[in-house]
């Protein structure tokens, strides 16, 4: 499940901070909190209440010698380097640090396919759960062609912002679109648009031109 | 916490954490059930928490990392247990959080949550990664806490606990059902639909029951400054 029910970002902020999203979706609310304060705070809080439910689980017993064969691993650990810690948003082309390992080489190196005003790329190393995790471009003014999701879809904007039938979204913003939703997202015309997604099931283009664009933007 | 009343009780120790003039003193207790394994967990109170992560980071301190280990090993384990992995798989992600508390030390700001909540984070960042295929990414990459605050902090401290107390209180002043609701969320690893099923329960009765008890928390945290 995409989601595990979530309908809004409340939930969904919830649901991460339970534990209970899949592991792309769980990366995508990652990058989300990297970039929005509000819904770090929210977060902070019902991590807290984990914290508070944690402390009284069951316990269970550990083995006697779990605590020596933990030593013994701290014993061969080296020494921490003092490599800084990273910073938010100062590498790494703008990103937020959840996404760094995904793109180790920059945006530039990473296998986008190509189709007039749109690019895509996916990472399949997160398609667990017949989810698929990839990014979006789209150029300024531009938007992807008319569709529908046969699977919820999560889209997070990490740069510029683009607008679609419900609403504008902005640098850290998340949009919600479930099976009902026929969009058609269009950047700002003022810059480029780069998103992180999050797709469950087959996206059914719904434009004159989708079947010509079928083969390429698997969005 | 559900322990055994019945066996041998015995205090193993109360040792001066931190700054000994400021007098935190940690009572590692020892419980022993009848044949079972000893059962150990402790009394430390936050602040010795907090000194106890201060001496691990700044000195590396190995008697502060067991105090740290015999409060939250059985915890971890237990969470682990609860979503299905054997004793062996459980004792693993044991290490593996416990190694996580020992190197990432540095990072733990008891401005910002109580320690339980640190270790609790670490241990559901370990739950998403056993389900990747791909290699796990490292949690320095994505821990919402390397950001900056939202807003400045006064005294974060006595801030982050009165959160934690009111959060406890506001749990503990829950329906028993809606408690039980919220720890089958967090610990359980059943899809809403599944969890609707095995309590019998429409689905929408699941959902509004769980939106009751966070309104209730969410109003039990009103009024604070931040």
């Amino acid at each position: 499940m995409l989601v595990d029910g979530a309908r809004t970002l409340d939930e969904l902020i919830f649901a991460h901070a339970a534990g209970r999203l899949p592991p792309a979706v769980h990366l995508l609310v990652d990058a989300h909190l990297q970039l929005a304060p509000a819904s770090r705070d929210l977060h902070a809080r019902y991590e807290e209440l984990g914290g508070v439910l944690f402390e009284q689980i069951e316990p269970e017993a550990v083995s006697r010698d779990l605590f020596d064969r933990l030593q013994r691993r701290l014993d061969g650990e080296a020494t921490r380097s003092d490599v800084a810690a990273p910073h938010a948003c100062d590498g790494a082309d703008g990103l937020p640090v959840a996404l760094w390992p995904l793109v180790p080489q920059g945006l530039d190196a990473l296998p986008w396919r190509r189709f007039r005003h749109v690019a895509q790329v996916e990472f399949p190393g997160f398609a667990d759960d017949g989810l698929r995790l990839g990014m979006v471009a789209l150029k300024a003014g531009r938007g992807v062609p008319r569709h529908t999701h046969e699977g919820p879809e999560l889209t997070l904007v990490l740069r510029g912002a683009f607008v679609d039938a419900r609403d504008r979204y902005g640098r850290g913003d998340v949009a919600i679109a479930d099976p009902s939703v026929d969009h058609r997202p269009i950047a700002t015309p003022e810059e480029d648009c780069l998103c992180l997604t999050v797709t469950a099931g087959a996206i059914r283009l719904t434009g004159p031109l989708g079947r010509l664009l079928d083969p390429f933007v698997r969005l | 916490m559900g322990h055994a009343t019945s066996g041998l009780v015995v205090v193993v120790r109360a040792t001066c954490a931190g700054d000994p003039s400021a007098g935190r003193c940690a009572f590692v207790l020892v419980f022993w059930r009848d044949g079972a394994e000893p059962h150990v967990t402790s009394e430390q109170s936050q602040s010795d928490r907090n000194a106890d992560m201060a001496a691990i980071a700044l000195h590396r301190d190995r008697a502060a990392f067991g105090r740290v280990f015999v409060s939250f090993a059985p915890r971890i384990k237990g969470y682990f247990r609860r979503l299905g992995a054997d004793d062996a798989a459980a004792e693993d992600l044991v290490q593996e959080v416990m190694l996580a508390v020992w190197s990432k030390a540095h990072q733990f700001d008891p401005t910002r949550a109580a320690l339980s909540t640190w270790i609790y984070s670490i241990a559901r960042n370990k739950r998403i990664d056993m389900l990747r295929r791909a290699p796990p990414v490292d949690a320095d990459w994505r821990d919402p806490t390397l950001q900056p605050p939202a807003a400045p902090q006064g005294d974060g401290v006595a801030e982050a606990r009165e959160i934690k107390e009111r959060i406890e209180r506001a749990v503990a002043r829950l329906p028993v059902e809606q408690a039980q609701l919220l720890r089958i969320f967090y610990f359980d690893d059943r899809t809403h639909t599944d969890i609707a099923s095995d309590l019998g329960l429409p689905l929408g009765t699941v959902k509004s029951r769980l939106r009751l008890a966070l309104g209730k928390l969410k109003s039990a945290l009103e009024g604070l400054a931040d």
